[in-house]
């Protein structure tokens, strides 16, 4: 024997209170029980026919449609964002083997190391304190007749805050400071 | 359960580039989603916005979707937590119908136009979660679980969501009749 089982009345105006009038709308699990709980109970009747009453004023919102401007621009997605590959590679590529590879690293970045520490600007022992070492050639910094259209120039353009000072090089001016 | 099978297998296209899957899944799905974004946001451009960026995500993180959820589920949470986002960035307040007059409080009898405004107006109204729930599970006719998994709430808070929307509801909208009948 199968008792058909209905809802309590609590549960039943629960669902009428949450999802409306339409059983439909209801928990799947629970709609056979909902129409034999309603079936029977014309409380229940009237309290769904009350809240069906605010199911009529809610369908009568208009919904939104996509104008054509926005099925254009959705359609034109996969042009405007082209797939650069569809799948990605599962391992990184190396042209060459390893070790050879390894050693060209190495080889380069000790080579940027010399390059760096080579073009770094040093007083060599010796030399004037005007005299900068670059590698193997010395540039003289003292203000030479060149060196006085520059200040010339700098005057012109920065008025005096940025005139060379009889003891500074060509990269100490003053006003550098505050740049 | 077929169509469900159908949009897993058009995301395994999309996801392999195939513009021609993610045609299909915008004809089935662009209407509902502008449609979602409009009741969630009452702009109609912003809606339009919010509409083609969840399908520019759809096209450029397919590949992030894991089909134990819905297709459907997937979009909804995209376009729901971007209207979630321009909502939180407008702070909409229900100032713009306390400001109105007495003067502007609608008749008891109204032709359709009115009366479908009038319903609009008060669902703007709803805070923004109970406006997303009914909207999910009244207009989009979407079951609870589903409607809670894209709320990220559980469905008892769901229910609590739609009970407290309906409420609000029937208190804006008490004694609105329709003058015409309806065709």
């Amino acid at each position: 024997m199968t008792t058909k089982k209905k809802l309590s009345r609590g549960r039943a105006e629960r669902l009428l209170s949450s999802y409306g009038a339409d059983i439909n709308r209801y928990p799947r699990d629970e709609i056979n029980q909902a129409r034999r709980s309603f079936a029977d109970d014309p409380e229940l009747q009237s309290a769904a026919a009350e809240v069906a009453g605010l199911d009529l004023l809610l369908d009568m919102s208009q919904v939104q449609v996509p104008s054509s401007t926005l099925r254009r621009a959705t359609a034109e997605i996969p042009l405007r964002h082209p797939r650069l590959s569809t799948r990605p590679p599962k391992t990184m590529v190396i042209p060459f083997p390893l070790r050879t590879w390894q050693a060209t690293v190495l080889g380069l970045l000790a080579g940027a190391m010399g390059v760096i520490m080579g073009l770094r600007p040093a007083t060599a022992p010796g030399l004037p304190e005007d005299v900068v070492q670059i590698g193997n050639s010395t540039a003289h910094n003292s203000r030479t007749e060149d060196t006085g259209d520059l200040e010339e120039l700098a005057s012109l353009a920065f008025a005096d805050d940025f005139a060379f000072t009889d003891d500074s090089n060509l990269t100490d001016f003053e006003g550098a400071s505050t740049l | 359960m077929e169509e469900r099978l159908q949009h897993n297998e058009w995301m395994r296209d999309i996801a392999a580039g195939d513009p021609a899957a993610f045609r299909s899944l915008c004809d089935r799905f662009l209407g509902p989603i502008t449609g979602y974004a409009g009741r969630m946001l009452k702009n109609p451009q912003e809606a339009e916005d919010v509409a083609q960026e969840t399908f520019l995500r759809v096209w450029t993180h397919s590949r992030s979707f894991v089909p134990t959820a819905a297709v459907s589920t997937w979009l909804y949470r995209i376009a729901h937590n971007l209207c979630m986002d321009r909502l939180r960035k407008h702070k909409r307040t229900s100032d713009r119908i306390s400001e109105l007059g007495d003067e502007d409080r609608p008749s008891l009898l109204l032709g359709r136009k009115e009366l479908a405004a009038e319903v609009d107006r008060a669902l703007a109204e709803l805070p923004d979660r109970q406006r997303a729930a009914i909207g999910l599970v009244h207009y989009e006719g979407m079951g609870q679980a589903e409607a809670a998994r894209i709320l990220d709430v559980s469905v008892q808070a769901l229910e609590s969501l739609l009970s407290r929307a309906r409420r609000a509801l029937r208190k804006q909208l008490t004694g609105l009749q329709l003058s015409e009948p309806s065709p």
